[in-house]
């Protein structure tokens, strides 16, 4: 099997059918979620370099935007590594105190942490046949784990076939778009940012064309 | 979760057409780093996202023989 037939087809082992949008768009959502849950490993930072050849031409407007953020940040990842981005995103995440850039939903839905909008994104998870994995402490509204929760649900498992768009939809716009946007402005905006600049207009690029792509 | 097949073949064929041409300078290369086994392990292994409810050990044991599938 050589290198480009393995890039086809070693995915997740699943049983179901998932269509090539579905499958590009629980992509993003692994990527995106790996990369703000926390810093990227070198492994990842050199795959993601690597990555960045160009594939012919976007079309213009979102796709110009998306293929551009993905190039600057596939350029920046060779030009990092990954103890500066640890010490970054430390730095930008974790701060002494409070963080300097927030990544949980409820904080920027309420001005608060663990409030009402927390409480409802744990009635919709379990809803949805998801519980908290009881050795994590990051709240629920992470948005790493929020991104993972639309990997999941795009994808299924055995056990559970993927969600129909419309669930797919109702728990984007109600738990992700009234505030993604505003966080990846906050990470751009941060003194602190630099590689997550990056990140961020990946992730807005991306985040932009799911909302359009929602109201389709 | 009930079983709910409603799979994008339903969704419209605008967005197919509009997702795979918005992301077609990247989406490749996504692809690429995704598959190539750091993603899958950090999710894996960290498991920030809330996980799926298992009920009983049966089901556990088949998920996860199901996720060892999924390390590459």
């Amino acid at each position: 099997m050589n290198a480009q037939v393995a890039t086809q087809t070693v995915r997740f082992d699943n049983p179901r059918h998932i269509e090539p949008e579905d499958q590009v768009r629980a992509d993003f959502y692994a990527l995106l979620a790996t990369l703000l849950y926390r810093a990227p490993e070198e492994s990842l930072l050199r795959a993601m370099l690597l990555s960045a050849e160009p594939e012919g031409g976007p079309t213009g407007g979102v796709a110009d935007d998306l293929a551009k953020s993905w190039a600057a940040l596939a350029a920046a990842s060779g030009a990092v590594s990954h103890d500066a981005v640890l010490e970054e995103y430390e730095a930008v995440f974790v701060g002494v105190g409070r963080p300097p850039v927030m990544l949980f939903g409820s904080f920027y839905l309420s001005g608060f942490m663990n409030e009402k909008p927390l409480a409802e994104l744990r009635g919709d998870l379990m809803a949805l046949g998801f519980a908290r994995n009881p050795e994590v402490t990051e709240p629920e509204d992470h948005l790493a784990a929020l991104c993972d929760v639309m990997r999941a649900m795009i994808l299924g498992d055995v056990a559970d076939a993927p969600a129909s768009i419309e669930r797919q939809r109702s728990f984007f716009v109600k738990h992700m778009q009234p505030w993604v946007l505003q966080c990846c402005d906050a990470i751009t905006q941060s003194e602190k940012s630099n590689y997550y600049r990056r990140v961020a207009a990946f992730a807005k690029a991306f985040f932009e064309i799911e909302i359009q792509a929602f109201e389709m | 979760m009930k079983t709910e097949q409603k799979p994008a073949d339903r969704a419209t064929g605008n967005r197919r057409k509009f997702l795979l041409g918005a992301t077609l300078g990247s989406a490749g290369a996504v692809a690429a780093v995704v598959t190539g086994g750091g993603v899958k392990q950090v999710l894996d292994v960290a498991a920030v996202a809330p996980e799926k409810k298992v009920k009983g050990y049966h089901e556990t044991d088949h998920i996860r023989q199901y996720y060892e599938t999924t390390r590459i």
